[in-house]
């Protein structure tokens, strides 16, 4: 073999690295896109479709809004149980850890059916199912996100927190300016998956009667006997929300991933 | 575990072989936990074989039929076979030769059809009902639980034989599937807490907060038309049960359903001091049996039979027997 100049080494290096416009086109967004936009139009099109997507996009609006609403106050409880389950304090830990065991443990139609109608009359909150949907959907998906930061937490390696202790500063100054800004960053994925999730979770709360998306496709169902069209309906409008939804958390992660491609 | 795996692979497959085996055996089984009301809406369906009622399993000497079968052009059916037996003498009006026949219900709809907690079994008026008529056309008929608001849609689509689910003859439904002919008159009926004074009847129902109704029933029509609820007042569920749950928290003001149930349900332990009934019944409706459309032999065999057993009573003796007015 003989000699290779440098330049023909770039050239090889950079053929390999630069990938072409054509394969850096995200195709499954495409077809996806065209998908959607593809059935839409033929929905609109049948005048049936298009009276039942017009009623059953009525529920669009709550479903988001709990969604919404039931993240943030998720976010913040499994915050609080996450730094429990990694907690020194006994009681922390062990409070944490019956909270996450008891609610990973009960199927979330149960925790919703038993939120609104054993939890809600205590605290005299049972006229707004709405509400009681929202403290459910919290509750439960609380303990799951109090894993995903459990496991961001400690996958920052040991160095970091003992670099930090030797620097004078406390247990909780490391976890609020060293730890947890690394972590959050780490389980940006998983939490975006999760509240993915809850979107899909919430037309549980069709059992207690709220108006969202799934129950406004059962009611036009039972009303034109139609369940094809109501839950083609419900459908398309599940997966179009849901797919902005990951194109907004892949946007967020980019922008947080600080330099990493 | 690294030094056997052997042993932990024969563990895990005795585990999971003992879980089919356990999965096989036992039933599903209904959660009836007190604090979430009786039938909670998420139970998976559960298959309660009711015993076949073949008229013809009595020994005895078979006389050959006096009558041609039944004919699809539904004309008054005679007697095709006459079993004498050490029962007793059975006539059957129609023999649909043992045919098996899939019925779906919904089974929270006392005293009409429920879940008996004892015996995990599907029971009441209909389930009664459907034994004597089975009695007298030769059918075996299963009972199958399942959500009522789909039930229509899903007969239509072949899934059931026939339904029978304290379901009113409506002429929507009448489109897409066929009736047999009335076997019982109900009405809708409001039911409020005790302590509510404001709803006197169906004419208050527009001003209330909230009311209560089962997803495409014709409870939900009513509130809609004669009680004028407004549609963003109307709370809808999946099975009325839930209805009364929230009704006795007084999530809601009112509830609208048919009257035999709602006795049924009033009268139950943990609502009996809290519900009442307010006003009469508002509307008239019938019940129907449920087949599908162009199954007319099934059809016709029930009409025969229904005919026979309002003569001789015995929808009579099931009502007093369930206290249905």
């Amino acid at each position: 073999m003989g000699e290779v100049g440098s330049s023909e080494i770039d050239q090889t290096v950079r053929r390999t690295l630069r990938r072409t416009s054509l394969q850096q086109a995200p195709w499954w967004l495409i077809i996806l896109g065209l998908g959607i936009v593809f059935v839409l139009l033929a929905m609109i099109r049948s005048e049936d479709y298009a009276r039942t997507l017009g009623y059953v996009l009525g529920g669009v609006g709550l479903s988001v809004f709990i969604t919404v609403v039931a993240y943030v106050a998720a976010l913040v409880i499994g915050l609080i149980v996450g730094l429990g389950r990694v907690s020194t304090y006994l009681v922390a830990y062990h409070a944490a850890t019956l909270y996450v065991e008891v609610m990973r443990g009960l199927p979330m139609l149960v925790i919703i059916l038993y939120t609104q109608f054993v939890i809600a009359p205590m605290i005299g909150a049972q006229r707004n199912p709405a509400l009681s949907g929202i403290l459910a959907l919290a509750l439960g998906y609380g303990a799951y996100l109090a894993e995903v930061y459990r496991a961001g937490i400690e996958s920052i390696e040991r160095g970091q927190a003992e670099a930090a202790r030797s620097l004078g500063m406390s247990a909780g100054q490391t976890m609020r300016y060293i730890i947890l800004p690394q972590a959050l960053r780490r389980v940006l994925p998983p939490l975006g998956n999760d509240f993915i999730a809850m979107l899909k979770d919430s037309s549980l709360l069709s059992a207690i009667g709220v108006s969202e998306l799934t129950q406004l496709a059962r009611i036009e169902g039972s009303r034109t006997f139609d369940y094809f069209r109501a839950f083609n309906s419900a459908a398309i409008l599940y997966l179009m929300l849901t797919l902005l939804l990951s194109l907004g958390v892949r946007l967020l992660e980019r922008r947080t991933s600080s330099g990493r491609r | 575990m690294s030094k056997h795996p052997w042993m932990s692979m024969l563990s895990m497959l005795l585990l999971a072989v003992s879980l089919l085996a356990g999965c096989g055996s036992a039933p599903a089984a209904v959660p009836t936990t007190a604090v979430v009301s009786q039938t909670a809406a998420a139970t998976a369906a559960i298959t309660a074989a009711v015993a076949p009622t073949a008229a013809t399993d009595a020994a005895g000497t078979a006389v050959a039929p006096t009558a041609a079968a039944t004919e699809a052009a539904g004309t008054a059916v005679a007697p095709t076979a006459v079993v004498t037996g050490t029962t007793g003498t059975v006539t059957l009006i129609a023999d649909l030769k043992g045919r098996k026949v899939l019925i779906g219900t919904e089974a929270a709809y006392p005293p009409f059809e429920s879940v008996d907690a004892a015996t995990n079994q599907i029971v009441g008026f209909d389930v009664d009902l459907m034994h004597e008529i089975a009695k007298l056309i030769n059918i075996q008929p299963e009972f199958q639980n399942a959500a009522f608001d789909t039930i229509f849609a899903a007969l239509q689509k072949k899934q059931f034989d026939a339904v029978m689910s304290s379901a009113t003859i409506t002429a929507e439904r009448a489109k897409i599937i066929a009736f047999s002919a009335p076997y019982i008159e109900v009405g809708q009926i409001v039911v409020t807490l005790k302590s509510n004074t404001t709803i006197k009847s169906y004419t208050d129902l527009a001003t209330a907060a909230a009311v209560g109704v089962q997803t495409g029933t014709t409870g939900e029509t009513a509130a809609l038309k004669e009680g004028k609820v407004p549609d963003a007042n109307l709370k809808r569920y999946q099975a009325i049960d839930l209805a009364f749950a929230d009704l006795a928290n007084n999530a809601i003001d009112a509830v609208v359903a048919d009257s035999p149930t709602v006795g049924n349900y009033i009268s139950q332990p943990q609502y009996v001091d809290k519900l009442q009934v307010v006003g009469a019944s508002f509307t008239t409706e019938n019940y129907g049996i449920a087949v599908q459309q162009g199954d007319t032999e099934l059809l016709n065999a029930i009409n025969a039979a229904l005919v026979k057993l309002k003569a001789d009573g015995v929808i009579d003796q099931l009502k007093a027997k369930y206290k249905i007015k």
